[in-house]
């Protein structure tokens, strides 16, 4: 090894990357803060996973919360507004429920509590029903649905929208970010 | 007192001048970005931990994970990657690194990211964005100043990298560890996060670091002899333990602990797996210079 060759002169080079290195760290982020346009206060990011529990239950049940769409509230309470605000969902979470079908069309005008519901596929271990309803001939469509547990008593994640948005490509836009988050609900202990 | 001096003096011989301590190399610019960057982050970094103004019970707890980790890491280190054989003072700057000025920075820089990531729509992925970036960084910016001056007197071998690279991240785990039970709410849950930081991923950023450690020196060493190689055994010991922290720190991708569990495993297997992988091969490199130094 040519040990004095290697120990001769400073490495400058060496230096300069560790002062590039905590130079970089620290002024990066204030140079994304000044290159990023303002972000806007209380809009929901990608990936926002809500985690609602029920006192008695050692079940836990879980959503991802409406990408683009504004927090109604408090995060656990799983109310979310279109970034229009026009449009609405209210996801809570039901556990000893005895009958999802009552469940899913609970507080529903009557027309709509009436028609029937469509089952559909999800996790395993878990039963999903919706009935999609419209009481104002395309302007205000809306949506109840259940994820529930196969087994009584049922634990539920209820799904509550309405989308009145003043276009119909609002309209269904809202609609289609409700529909998206319905396979990713989750129950598990 | 004069008489018993000039004595002992008489006894010894002629005076030696003390050997120096292996930091100490002047004429090197990363000694001197060491001393600053310690300097102007040591009062931050008690600041830090004296800011929390934690209750006397939390403190406690935080000096027993301190002396608990401490030792367990500094065990793992002499044992499994003879730390002991290197210098004393390069030893402790490496852990200083990691403790004070690579926290402290990190600590900075995060808090930043996390702002303007949880702002554009990034808040679940904002630790697995920000933590990688700054913290590997940092560390591998205070491997390269450690090896930098160790090279000064001695030309580390692989080994040698991943024993200062533990260091580095054991320091910078042990003063991370100490800030999330510092900053806890209360007693209970200090204690609880101490044995959370215990059980689930202990060791993990010194063993990226010692990854990083070691493709540091051997891309070093590549790189005076072919360019490419070497600069992508750099990229390699840069990148290579970021994806595994960010997978560490990226969102579960479902609400079953199980899976959850199993993902962690998985991640901490392969760092585990990497590491020693890469003690085998610094082992057999060192006997390989050893051989070499004996025949020449």
């Amino acid at each position: 090894m040519d040990q004095a060759k290697l120990t001769r002169h400073p490495s400058w080079v060496a230096g300069l990357l560790i002062l590039g290195i905590i130079g970089g760290i620290l002024g990066a982020p204030f140079l994304a803060a000044h290159l990023l346009p303002a972000a806007e206060a209380g809009r929901i990011g990608i990936f926002e996973r809500i985690v609602q529990t029920a006192p008695n239950s050692a079940l836990r049940g879980s959503h991802f919360a409406p990408v683009g769409w504004l927090w109604g509230g408090d995060p656990s309470s799983g109310t979310y507004l279109s970034a229009d605000r026009a449009s609405t969902a209210h996801i809570t979470m039901h556990t000893n429920v005895d009958d999802p079908d009552a469940l899913l069309r609970e507080g529903l005008p009557l027309g709509a509590a009436l028609s029937p519901s469509a089952a559909f596929s999800v996790r395993t271990g878990l039963t999903g029903a919706a009935i999609e309803y419209d009481l104002a001939a395309g302007d205000n469509p809306a949506l109840s649905a259940t994820i529930c547990t196969t087994a009584a008593p049922f634990t539920c994640v209820l799904v509550r929208a309405n989308f009145s948005s003043s276009t119909k490509a609002q309209r269904d836009s809202a609609q289609q970010d409700i529909m998206r988050l319905i396979p990713g609900i989750e129950i598990a202990p | 007192m004069n008489r018993l001096r000039f004595a002992t003096r008489r006894e010894h011989g002629p005076r030696r001048p003390a050997p120096r301590l292996a930091i100490w190399q002047p004429q090197e610019p990363a000694l001197w970005i060491l001393f600053g960057t310690l300097l102007v982050c040591l009062p931050l970094s008690a600041q830090t931990m004296i800011a929390g103004d934690a209750e006397p019970g939390l403190a406690a707890v935080g000096g027993v994970l301190v002396l608990a980790q401490g030792t367990l890491l500094w065990l793992l280190a002499s044992w499994l990657l003879r730390a002991r054989t290197l210098p004393g003072s390069l030893r402790l700057a490496a852990m200083s690194w990691g403790f004070v000025v690579a926290s402290v920075i990190a600590a900075f820089a995060n808090t930043k990211w996390f702002e303007i990531l949880t702002g554009h729509g990034f808040h679940s992925f904002a630790a697995a964005i920000a933590a990688p970036f700054d913290e590997d960084l940092l560390r591998f910016a205070g491997i390269l100043a450690i090896l930098t001056i160790a090279l000064r007197t001695r030309r580390p071998t692989t080994l040698n990298g991943i024993g200062y690279g533990f260091l580095v991240g054991a320091g910078f785990e042990i003063s991370e560890n100490l800030l999330f039970v510092l900053s806890a709410d209360d007693l209970q849950s200090g204690t609880h996060i101490a044995l959370i930081r215990t059980g689930l991923g202990f060791g993990l950023h010194a063993m990226w670091s010692g990854i990083q450690g070691a493709l540091l020196v051997v891309g070093l060493t590549f790189l005076r002899l072919r360019s490419v190689s070497g600069l992508a055994l750099l990229a390699a010991g840069l990148a290579f333990p970021m994806v595994l922290h960010s997978l560490w720190d990226a969102p579960a991708l479902t609400l079953d602990y199980r899976w959850t569990l199993a993902s962690l495993a998985m991640i901490y297997v392969v760092s585990i797996g990497t590491l020693i992988g890469i003690r085998a091969y610094a082992i057999r490199d060192s006997h390989k210079l050893l051989l070499g130094s004996l025949t020449t």
